[in-house]
């Protein structure tokens, strides 16, 4: 998922702030995701026993109704969350190479796909990530070592202390999108050897700075910031800037096919988590025929969120920035404090 | 499983058919698509205040038929760059593919109005090539420089890709690329460089044109506030690529008085603007270091020898001094930071740029220069001696 933010949007938030710099920026949000990390392990090592999900602990720390009042909210912001998402996988190819098709082509394929792939639970979906992950990982380095050469280190520097204050600011958007990881990690029952979480969570936050930083580096580097502010799809024009040996252009295509595989990853685990915080809160015994229903409903919220890219991305840096923080960082802290003041753990 | 057969085809059928693509039966042939080659822009003819856009187009199967390229010009007018691309389909006989131009020629009078509206769609439009090349039609419009650069012999496309083959012989210019020069357009204290080409007036009437290039390659073309100012001269713009580290080689003549005239061509170069601040002015150190290969003396004497190495040395540095010296005055005498010199404070002095940066065209002509150029003779090639020394 971290791959999709890094590869569409982070460096257009990040640049606004940190300018040159800013291709630090996900090192300071890596402070902030070992503490959800070590939150997360904490509660599910205490809890190791009833196999509890984040939603169990939740009901457990603050009672049964606020929590299920809390988990309804952190469902309803993930579904606004997956409208937008799925919004921006059309926007993606309305901007890269289908400009003048309906955007419902792309929204109602992508949603068709995962409600086939849905049913068949989230052992196929994880399974498939397995094989998707080390693709999109190695394609996006290949991309950002074709990109190398086009890197002018002067877009990358200068670097002093004032920029400090402007990367911790640029951070947040990086954590904000990071801070997803919450949206996997509230299922606790279908984690193995809970014990490992905290040792997996920080090397999956390291590979996230890493990736994240070497996509900034390789955008801020050829386009330099001031262009990749002003870009919709920074990546996208970088990996376009490509031409080796002046024979290989066109290169964007692979980029394309890397984040239509990541989308359809992010959109159905995104998906099958929100249908099981709906299951827990509404006590339903199973989730398949919902999918279909729900579906329609992020369809619907994904052409009604906003009126085109230029709202979206306003959308996304006014609101689901900050709501995500609250709703995937914040949130598992609050509960974490309750449940210590409350000697629950 | 009959059911998910079932739903494969659906999904199949439906990849093939709801796309943007055309249907399967209907798609696009290579050999009906005319591939643009280069594009030039200049101010419309019809349209008042309006955008004329030429693309040079040729197809691929016509070339492989008789092995000369067929071109074909299209040309369009419109209110913006957008527009006139658009207006000129209807006397298009192919799929045009405007994206695949590895030239942007502009027109001296589009750079003399406001370049930025006029190239800002090529940077927009999701088809076109990020690398594309930019050139300024020197002192005509991009269509009568192209027009007159075609030949039956050699297109306009194959002779300016001919002559940035040999750019680096004379280190007069260097391609610039759309991604490049924005990057410095959005740059309020920068003044972008463009690499100019103009008509070859010197062949005209005098030399055989049968096969040769129409065409040539001048200095940059100077833009401050998105208005082309002016060219710079082959020195100087050889001055500023002293400067910016983009010199590969040149040939000098150089008379030594009586030890007569020695040909001598750069082989390495090394550059560095070295900015300071004292007392609140602004100083920079310009440090060029430089060798060169002795490659023919127009008299005969033993050339190895110290003290006529270091007279050498000193009137090459001379000269590049001079060619230094020329850029940077055009820089301070027209406000114009074409030498990146804001963006060596703005690395050196982070902190202080901030007030640096305001009222920084006045601060660039108040800026003292203090210019080292150090060259060192590398070698003669393949003989030390001339063999014009006689056996005794």
């Amino acid at each position: 998922m971290n791959l999709i933010f890094a590869g569409r949007d982070v460096a257009i938030y990040v640049t606004k702030n940190a300018k040159q710099a800013s291709w630090l920026s996900p090192i300071f949000s890596l402070f902030f995701m070992l503490i959800l990390y070590y939150l997360f392990t904490y509660m599910y090592g205490n809890y190791k026993d009833e196999n509890a999900t984040f939603m169990d602990i939740i009901y457990d720390i603050v009672g049964k109704f606020i929590g299920k009042v809390i988990v309804f909210g952190i469902f309803l912001w993930t579904t606004i969350l997956l409208a937008t998402e799925v919004r921006y996988f059309g926007e993606m190819f309305l901007i890269s190479i289908h400009p003048n098709t309906s955007i419902n082509v792309f929204i109602i394929i992508i949603l068709l796909v995962v409600a086939y792939t849905l049913r068949s639970g989230i052992v196929t979906l994880a399974r498939m990530n397995e094989i998707i992950l080390p693709i999109l990982a190695i394609g996006f380095l290949m991309l950002i070592i074709f990109i190398l050469p086009f890197v002018k280190l002067d877009s990358l520097t200068p670097i002093s202390y004032i920029d400090i204050i402007p990367l911790i600011k640029s951070s947040y958007s990086t954590t904000s999108c990071w801070s997803i990881a919450t949206v996997i990690l509230m299922l606790g029952d279908l984690i193995n050897n809970k014990e490992k979480t905290w040792d997996i969570g920080w090397k999956a936050t390291l590979f996230n700075v890493f990736i994240t930083c070497a996509v900034l580096f390789a955008v801020i580097g050829s386009l330099g910031a001031a262009l990749a502010k002003r870009a919709n799809f920074p990546f996208l024009l970088s990996v376009k800037y490509v031409a080796l040996f002046d024979i290989i252009e066109k290169v964007e295509s692979l980029l394309i096919v890397f984040l239509i595989m990541g989308g359809f990853i992010q959109i159905s685990i995104l998906i099958y988590v929100a249908l099981q915080m709906l299951k827990s809160t509404f006590n339903l015994a199973n989730t398949t025929p919902m999918i279909s229903i729900y579906i329609v409903v992020i369809y619907y919220i994904s052409l009604l969120i906003s009126g085109n890219l230029f709202d979206l991305q306003k959308f996304t840096h006014s609101i689901i920035y900050h709501g995500n923080i609250i709703f995937y960082f914040f949130i598992p802290f609050i509960i974490f404090y309750i449940g210590k003041v409350r000697r629950k753990f | 499983m009959k059911k998910r057969v079932l739903i494969l085809i659906v999904m199949i059928i439906m990849s093939f058919n709801i796309t943007a693509c055309d249907p399967v039966i209907t798609q696009r042939q290579m050999n009906n698509i005319l591939y643009t080659t280069t594009t030039g822009i200049d101010i419309a003819e019809n349209i008042k205040d309006g955008v004329k856009i030429i693309y040079v187009v040729t197809r691929p199967d016509e070339e492989e038929r008789d092995g000369l390229r067929k071109l074909d010009f299209f040309v369009g007018e419109g209110k913006t760059t957008f527009n006139a691309t658009r207006n000129m389909r209807p006397i298009v006989n192919g799929s045009l593919f405007g994206g695949s131009s590895k030239y942007l020629i502009i027109g001296e009078a589009v750079a003399k109005d406001c370049l930025y509206k006029y190239v800002d769609h090529q940077l927009k439009d999701h088809d076109i090539r990020l690398n594309i090349q930019l050139f300024i039609a020197k002192d005509t419009t991009s269509t009568e420089l192209i027009m007159f650069g075609d030949t039956p012999d050699q297109t306009f496309h194959d002779a300016l890709d001919g002559l940035i083959r040999n750019i680096d012989r004379k280190s007069i210019t260097k391609t610039v690329d759309i991604i490049e020069f924005m990057k410095i357009l959005v740059n309020e204290n920068r003044a972008p460089l463009i690499p100019s080409v103009e008509i070859n007036s010197i062949r005209q009437g005098t030399l055989d044109l049968e096969g040769k290039p129409r065409i040539k390659l001048g200095g940059y073309g100077v833009i401050r506030n998105d208005k082309l100012i002016g060219y710079l001269s082959d020195s100087e713009s050889r001055g500023v690529n002293w400067i910016t580290n983009n010199i590969e080689a040149n040939v000098y003549s150089v008379e030594l008085n009586d030890l007569g005239v020695i040909g001598i061509e750069i082989a390495y170069s090394k550059s560095k603007i070295i900015p300071s601040i004292s007392d609140n002015k602004l100083s920079v150190k310009i440090s060029v270091d430089f060798d060169f290969n002795i490659g023919e003396q127009s008299k005969a004497y033993n050339i190895v020898e110290d003290e006529i190495l270091d007279k050498l040395e000193y009137e090459v540095e001379k000269i590049v001094k001079d060619e230094v010296m020329s850029a940077i005055h055009y820089s301070s005498d027209n406000n114009a930071d074409i030498l990146g010199i804001c963006d060596a404070f703005f690395h050196k002095y982070p902190v202080e740029w901030k007030e640096i940066k305001k009222d920084w065209p006045m601060k660039l002509k108040q800026i003292k220069y203090d210019v080292e150029v150090n060259g060192s003779v590398g070698g003669s090639y393949e003989f030390n001696k001339p063999v014009g020394i006689k056996n005794k």
